[in-house]
């Protein structure tokens, strides 16, 4: 009986000591996570639909993400949508805006 | 006389100091939270406040409006810049707090390729800085402003990067 409760407070103990690693890696997943290079990037395109068709306008995103942010940027404007891919290494993001 | 009767008694005895033993190890280094890896956590807060600066800085007033910052890279007010980036950065309640930056913009010329300029900077003599954050925000720069020398004089998108320190 005794031995049995032992062997309990011992899990609780293990399961408490290991919370404290997984709070930590799951924060620092979040905080990777690159939302405002993201979502800054996006305002700035969308605020005009004609800056899709502007290519020195592309070309400034693309250059200055890949040389200053480390990130792959690439902007397709076809007939009824338009894509935007983004990889910056560690992650990966894809979106397709139908208009 | 040596037997084995009372070998179930010394197993119990053996594994039951070394469950408490392992028990308490755990329970008290349970209350050691910060980890070696834990240095870089504030390195990230100081990253998310220079975002949040930046995108306070970079919210228009109104719809379809100028955001202050396009107002102060595309007249190149740098006083301007500067009064407001460092009141965002150190509104704390004590006002002990002191975060230096150096901002540059990036831009790109059709046939120089990327070019850089320095674009206002807040730093005094320095007794010994902690890491610094780099921090970026695309802005939009419209014709006609006070273009930095090596720009091109169309409607593009220039990369405001700023550089964070704690001093």
């Amino acid at each position: 009986m005794s031995f049995v409760i032992c062997s309990s407070i011992f899990f609780l103990a293990l399961l408490i000591n290991e919370s404290t690693l997984v709070g930590q890696s799951t924060a620092e997943s979040v905080l990777d996570f690159p939302k405002h290079d993201i979502q800054e990037m996006k305002v700035d395109l969308y605020r005009d639909p004609a800056n899709f068709t502007n290519s020195s306008f592309m070309g400034d995103f693309v250059n200055l993400s890949r040389e200053r942010r480390n990130a792959i940027v690439r902007i397709d404007n076809n007939a009824d949508r338009v894509i935007i891919h983004y990889n910056n290494g560690v992650t990966e993001y894809n979106e397709t805006v139908l208009y | 006389m040596v037997t084995d009767s009372g070998q179930l008694y010394t197993i119990e005895g053996i594994a039951a100091a070394i469950l408490m033993v392992t028990t308490v190890y755990l329970v008290l280094s349970t209350t050691s939270i910060f980890t070696p890896g834990d240095s870089h956590i504030s390195d990230l807060q100081l990253e998310q406040l220079g975002n949040d600066a930046l995108a306070m800085m970079d919210t228009p007033d109104h719809y379809l409006g100028q955001s202050e910052l396009e107002t102060e890279i595309t007249r190149n007010q740098t006083d301007k810049f500067n009064a407001t980036f460092t009141s965002y950065l150190n509104s704390t309640s004590t006002k002990n707090e002191k975060i230096y930056y150096n901002a540059t913009i990036f831009f790109t010329n059709s046939s120089t390729g990327l070019q850089n300029a320095k674009f206002s900077s807040y730093d005094k003599f320095r007794t010994g800085r902690e890491k610094m954050v780099r921090v970026t925000r695309f802005v939009r720069f419209d014709p006609p402003g006070t273009p930095l020398p090596g720009m091109d004089s169309r409607s593009q998108d220039v990369l405001l990067e700023v550089l964070l320190w704690r001093d």
